[in-house]
């Protein structure tokens, strides 16, 4: 037996034709054939959910007056057992709702018929419960409406012996019918429990035409299906309401899109940030409940301090990297170069025109002032002060060359400029803090403040730095190998004054003293 | 943040459980189709061969309590209704080729039995990648293994006679009525799961 289903369909051979007699099939009888050496009839019913086994004699010659039922069952090699409440009956039927409860066996029935204790009658048959049961059809009623066609479905109360629930939902069935020959079915889900009446909406109809509705069981057996008496109704709505309907209908769709469209409108507005635009700051920021009082006085933000300006005026050639002459020039110009070729530039308050520009200047006292500075020291002498050429980005900005520029005009600026506020004694004008050191007055001398700037080729400038290595002096060896520091620690950066044949960097220790800015230029050779 | 790939799961989840429900209900209306099948086939016996036939009674032992659908979960069950359809379609097909039964009808009940094992194993794979716990239907499987040898033993011994052939063609009915029960109660847990 261990054949593949595969190996089946490949060559099915012929097997010889038995002896078993073929016997037609009757539908719609019994389980069995009925056949005519029988001298009656079985049938089975089910009615009210109840089994009902009847039987008819065939040869009214002969009647019977007593009856009593016998029944076995197949799957069991029992004897044939009595029915306990058909016994020597009168009726040609019996109840056996509750004897014949197993119903996937198959029972086999055996009427007697008596007549004063004379064994007249002998029929017997077979019956196979789960698919000879053609359940009467449930009583129903249906009730027309506006747009739909409502079936109340009644069920009596059944045995669950005989039908469970689960089975009887799958042996419900209803018919549609039209009046034009269509058929309809529709098998509902039943969920609740089996006694209640049971509702069904059949909707989707075409008015004004005569729908009729049946119900029945179906059993798996298809032949057997009692089908119920139809019922029918006119489905007729109200031309009104349809209308009426349409047109709500209408409305809603219109109303449903235009609320739409208006909550798509509302959101695209409160994205992009039209409308309500969140203007909630934070609670830190809200000076409104602040009061004034609480900042009585100005926090020191800055601190500062009184500078003197030198200016020395010299003369200044263009920066074209050719340092072989500046040298002495720059030597001859300045003042309080060293001999070592130090440029001492010395800022004094009263002095004047410095950088080009927005600088109110007076007018210097030494015109010559090479570099005109103002320093803006800062209080914090730690504070790295690499930002600090801000105001005079434009002009005295990152360049060497730019700052000659300035240089440059230093002398026509000086003459021109009228404005003195010497009175005041104040100067305020830009100082390109990329090349000077600044000191305050009221510090140390040991204290400084040291700027920082970011790197150039060309601006090595070594200062007299006592404490801080910066890391743009570093950085400006990188890019500028030829150009040895002496300190890494000094970190102003100046654009180069210093000619190329001046191969010396040293520091020079210049210290003027009260309120001098002192720059040290870090004199290179270059070659 | 609901993960992105959430609605993909969602939805993944949804047609699978769908498929799911499809494939049982397909299965159970094919059982239904095979159990119509089997009934045509015992409508051709007669009462005569019936009333013929009793003394050849015999019990198998259908394994009644043991195919009880309520203690079995789902893979066990697919794995009983495989075992026992599997069997119906081995007994059928060899006692076929030996008797002289009509053709058309056999031939139609195997190919509706045939195709509702396809159905079955289909079944079976899916369950299969969602869990395995076909460990407890071992037992049940050789049960009924046992039980359908000794219906082939009972027909071996009756030299497969029309009366043992009737008896065993009632029985195998029985059996089939009990495998739609199992397939009826499959097809409600399913659509629960």
């Amino acid at each position: 037996m261990g054949f593949s289903r595969q190996e089946y369909w490949s060559g099915l051979p012929l097997p010889p034709r038995g002896d078993l007699p073929n016997p037609g099939i009757e539908p719609g009888s019994p389980t069995l054939a009925d056949f005519s050496d029988e001298p009656c009839t079985l049938k089975m019913r089910f009615r009210n959910f109840q089994s009902i086994l009847s039987w008819e004699l065939k040869n009214h010659s002969v009647v019977p007056t007593h009856y009593t039922l016998w029944y076995t069952v197949m799957s069991k090699p029992e004897d044939m057992k009595v029915v306990k409440d058909c016994i020597n009956i009168t009726r040609s039927f019996c109840d056996l709702t509750h004897v014949w409860v197993n119903t996937t066996d198959m029972y086999v029935s055996r009427v007697v018929g008596f007549r004063e204790k004379a064994e007249l009658v002998n029929c017997m048959g077979s019956f196979f419960l789960e698919s000879d049961r053609p359940l009467d059809p449930p009583e129903f009623e249906i009730v027309s409406f506006t747009n739909h066609i409502s079936v109340n479905v009644k069920f009596q109360s059944i045995d669950p012996r005989i039908l469970s629930e689960e089975e009887l939902q799958f042996y419900l069935a209803f018919i549609e019918e039209h009046a034009g020959n269509s058929v309809k079915r529709y098998q509902p889900q039943i969920t609740g429990n089996i006694t209640e009446n049971f509702n069904y909406v059949i909707d989707k109809l075409i008015p004004n035409t005569n729908y009729c509705v049946s119900v029945y069981f179906e059993p798996k057996d298809p032949r057997k299906i009692n089908r119920s008496p139809l019922k029918c109704t006119l489905f007729q709505p109200r031309r009104e309401s349809e209308s009426s309907e349409s047109a709500t209908m209408g409305g809603i769709i219109t109303l449903f899109l235009i609320t739409a469209v208006f909550i798509s409108t509302v959101m695209i507005l409160k994205r992009i940030g039209y409308i309500c635009l969140r203007n909630d700051f934070p609670k830190v920021l809200n000076f409104r409940r602040l009061s004034v009082w609480v900042f009585p006085e100005l926090p020191p933000l800055e601190k500062v301090a009184t500078v003197e300006v030198i200016h020395i005026n010299r003369k200044k050639k263009v920066w074209n990297y050719n340092y072989d002459d500046e040298s002495d020039a720059e030597n001859e110009a300045a003042p309080c170069v060293n001999s070592g070729g130090y440029t001492k530039h010395g800022l004094t308050g009263r002095l004047c025109p410095a950088s080009t520009t927005s600088a109110s200047l007076e007018d210097c006292s030494d015109p010559n002032a090479e570099e005109p500075y103002l320093p803006e020291p800062k209080g914090d002498a730690e504070t790295p002060m690499a930002p600090g050429p801000g105001p005079w980005q434009s002009e005295g900005t990152s360049g060497g060359y730019q700052t000659r520029g300035t240089l440059r005009q230093d002398p026509t600026s000086e003459e021109d400029s009228d404005s003195t506020e010497r009175s005041e004694g104040r100067i305020v004008f830009n100082v390109n803090l990329n090349s000077v050191c600044v000191r305050a007055l009221e510090d140390d001398k040991d204290s400084e403040v040291t700027l920082m700037s970011p790197s150039r080729p060309e601006e090595t400038v070594v200062l007299e730095d006592l404490n801080e290595t910066e890391s743009s002096l570093s950085v400006a060896s990188e890019e500028r190998t030829q150009l040895p520091f002496t300190d890494p620690s000094m970190e102003c950066l100046r654009p180069q004054d210093a000619p190329s044949d001046q191969s010396d960097t040293s520091e020079s220790d210049v210290d003027m003293g009260d309120g001098y800015i002192v720059r040290q230029v870090n004199l290179k050779k270059f070659n | 943040m609901i993960n992105k790939a959430f609605f993909e799961i969602v939805l993944v989840l949804l047609a699978s459980s769908t498929v799911c429900s499809q494939e049982l209900k397909v299965f159970l209306c094919q059982q239904r189709r095979v159990n119509q099948e089997s009934l045509k086939l015992l409508n051709k016996l007669q009462t005569s061969s019936i009333q013929q036939c009793l003394p050849h009674r015999k019990n198998f032992l259908l394994p009644q309590k043991s195919v009880n659908p309520h203690q079995y979960q789902k893979g066990q069950v697919l794995a009983i209704l495989h075992e026992m359809l599997q069997q119906i379609f081995n007994l059928f097909r060899a006692v076929v080729s030996l008797d002289g039964w009509e053709e058309s009808h056999t031939e139609k009940f195997l190919v509706e039995l045939h195709q509702q094992l396809e159905y079955l194993e289909a079944l079976m794979k899916l369950q299969a990648k969602q869990k395995s716990d076909t460990l407890g239907s071992e037992n049940i499987r050789l049960q009924v293994k046992m039980y359908f040898q000794r219906i082939r033993d009972y027909l071996e011994s009756q030299d497969y006679s029309s009366c043992a052939w009737t008896i065993v063609q009632v029985e195998i009915n029985r059996c089939l009525f009990l495998v739609f029960r199992l397939t009826r109660k499959l097809s409600e847990q399913g659509m629960e799961t």
